[in-house]
């Protein structure tokens, strides 16, 4: 069933593979006004990563995104509840900088904790370039570390991460969502900028993008993502057993691309 | 387990996207490679020309292959002289073997209330004919509310929900007509099939694919790693599908 290899048949027979341990790259957490999830806690989150064989998820709150109030507790609550399985991004709230200041100074604190940072820019209605992210992906560059940025289509991400990526060569950006529809942009991106990555959350949905960048050279650069609790890592694995790659390609995006990404900052 | 597609189409769009369009034959190729049964299939014509022109090309495609790919045939515009006489049009549709039938929605399509599709809405009670409607394809949900308040025991599938959890959507409408249904292709909130199926049973949900513009196997392996039955997981997967192709009328 879905297709003939050895990691399919493991997927297919048992919904895990102990050959495959997967890294989810982008994951979030909690309640949300876009709709309704069923295992949108953290428990349920942690039972979804066991039902796909998930051993890392690096996820950032919703809470943490969208209500300044909250900020980033959730975020070190729930990597602090189970440290063998989640890591957490920083959200990073441009619209207010004195969370941002006080975030960062207390990143070292939680350094176990932390492995990155979340910009959600379109939604925050401000690009990425501008001068109030400056103090994070300034911190970003100093200590080499993982940026999840949103970008989706023409929403401005492409051209403010390219002055971004030009100015903070020691950032590890991944672009959530790989621009979404602007497939050959994001492949220029990755091609053009050795610290830039690919995150296919909500691009294996549409059928062909990862095979194009797989045929661009890029299968080093791709991550796995799933947004999950909105999407069930199961999704994305099956698209990924049912696209025109090898078993190779699949292990490099599921969890070793990851690996070597964020290093030793997850379990 | 035995998987029939509720919502895979053929034919070659009038835009290029990212996805390869295919035609009959290499959907049959995909569909032996995935462990794919049946599929209830449509023709992108329908939606991008006309729901006429449409019909025909998907019939002479699916020809060869009929023990494997069931038309989903496109309703003409019943007010104009597009359709024909109504009985005789669903007699022609029925004599094709027809699984299930949808409404195109493109700009200039007319509309799917009451009003407009009260002829329709009966054939289809009468001869049994799930509709399929997509929201991503046209539709919108109050338009679908408002038809299901009319016409309270037609067999819907909601089809093309969008990747957004759509529970507030749609569940009202389970509770309150037993007829309705849900296609999974853009359905894979976790935790979701197996709380509609505890809700409702797994006889409102129905395994589809979306290809050739998704992966045959995204939904397959989430259904097959449900947490609910096995019962549950083969009706999903094409049970229901299979009994609501039996129970159309002639």
């Amino acid at each position: 069933m879905i297709c003939d290899s050895a990691l399919s048949r493991e997927f297919v027979q048992q919904g895990r593979s102990a050959s495959c341990p997967v890294i989810d790259v982008h994951v979030h957490l909690g309640p949300v006004y876009a709709g309704w999830m069923p295992k949108w806690s953290i428990d349920g989150l942690i039972d979804t990563m066991d039902q796909a064989g998930v051993e890392v998820s690096v996820l950032c709150p919703h809470s943490a995104l969208f209500s300044p109030d909250i900020g980033n507790d959730e975020t070190i609550e729930a990597a602090r509840r189970h440290p063998g399985r989640i890591r957490g991004y920083l959200g990073i709230n441009p619209a207010h900088p004195r969370n941002i200041e006080k975030d960062l100074s207390n990143f070292g604190r939680n350094r176990d904790l932390l492995a990155g940072l979340k910009m959600l820019a379109s939604y925050h209605r401000v690009l990425m370039d501008d001068d109030a992210y400056r103090p994070a992906w300034e911190f970003a560059d100093a200590h080499r570390l993982p940026v999840l940025c949103h970008t989706w289509g023409s929403d401005g991400s492409e051209q403010s991460l390219r002055n971004v990526a030009t100015r903070h060569p020691n950032a590890r950006i991944i672009m959530a969502h790989a621009l979404h529809g602007l497939w050959d942009d994001a492949i220029d991106m990755a091609k053009r900028f050795e610290n830039v990555h690919l995150d296919l959350c909500a691009v294996l949905d549409d059928r062909g993008p990862v095979e194009k960048f797989v045929k661009a050279g890029l299968v080093k650069r791709l991550l796995f993502g799933t947004d999950n609790p909105w999407f069930h890592p199961h999704q994305g694995i099956g698209a990924l057993l049912s696209a025109d790659l090898t078993d190779e390609d699949r292990q490099d995006i599921l969890h070793r691309n990851a690996r070597r990404l964020f290093g030793a900052t997850i379990p | 387990m035995k998987f029939l597609d509720c919502n895979c189409f053929v034919g070659t769009p009038v835009h290029r996207d990212i996805w390869s369009p295919v035609d009959a034959k290499a959907l049959v190729g995909q569909m032996d490679q995935a462990g794919i049964a049946k599929a209830l299939v449509w023709h992108i014509a329908q939606l991008e020309l006309h729901p006429s022109v449409g019909n025909d090309l998907l019939l002479r495609d699916i020809e060869p292959f009929k023990d494997r790919l069931i038309p989903r045939l496109a309703i003409p515009c019943p007010h104009t002289d597009e359709m024909g006489d109504m009985d005789e049009w669903f007699a022609r549709a029925l004599s094709t073997g027809v699984g299930a039938m949808q409404i195109c929605q493109p700009r200039g399509s007319y509309l799917v209330r009451p009003e407009v599709v009260g002829g329709i809405a009966r054939k289809l009670l009468q001869h049994q004919i799930p509709l399929i409607y997509s929201i991503e394809r046209g539709g919108n949900w109050n338009e679908l509310y408002d038809l299901l308040k009319a016409f309270p025991e037609l067999r819907i599938i909601i089809s093309d929900l969008g990747v957004w959890p759509a529970d507030r959507m749609f569940r009202p409408l389970l509770d309150l007509y037993p007829n309705v249904m849900v296609e999974i292709s853009q359905y894979f909130v976790p935790g979701g099939v197996e709380s509609n199926v505890m809700r409702y049973g797994a006889g409102r949900l129905l395994y589809g694919s979306g290809f050739p513009a998704c992966y045959h196997g995204a939904l397959m392996l989430l259904t097959a790693h449900a947490k609910i039955s096995e019962a549950d997981k083969a009706a999903i997967a094409g049970g229901n599908l299979q009994r609501l192709i039996e129970q159309v009328r002639p």
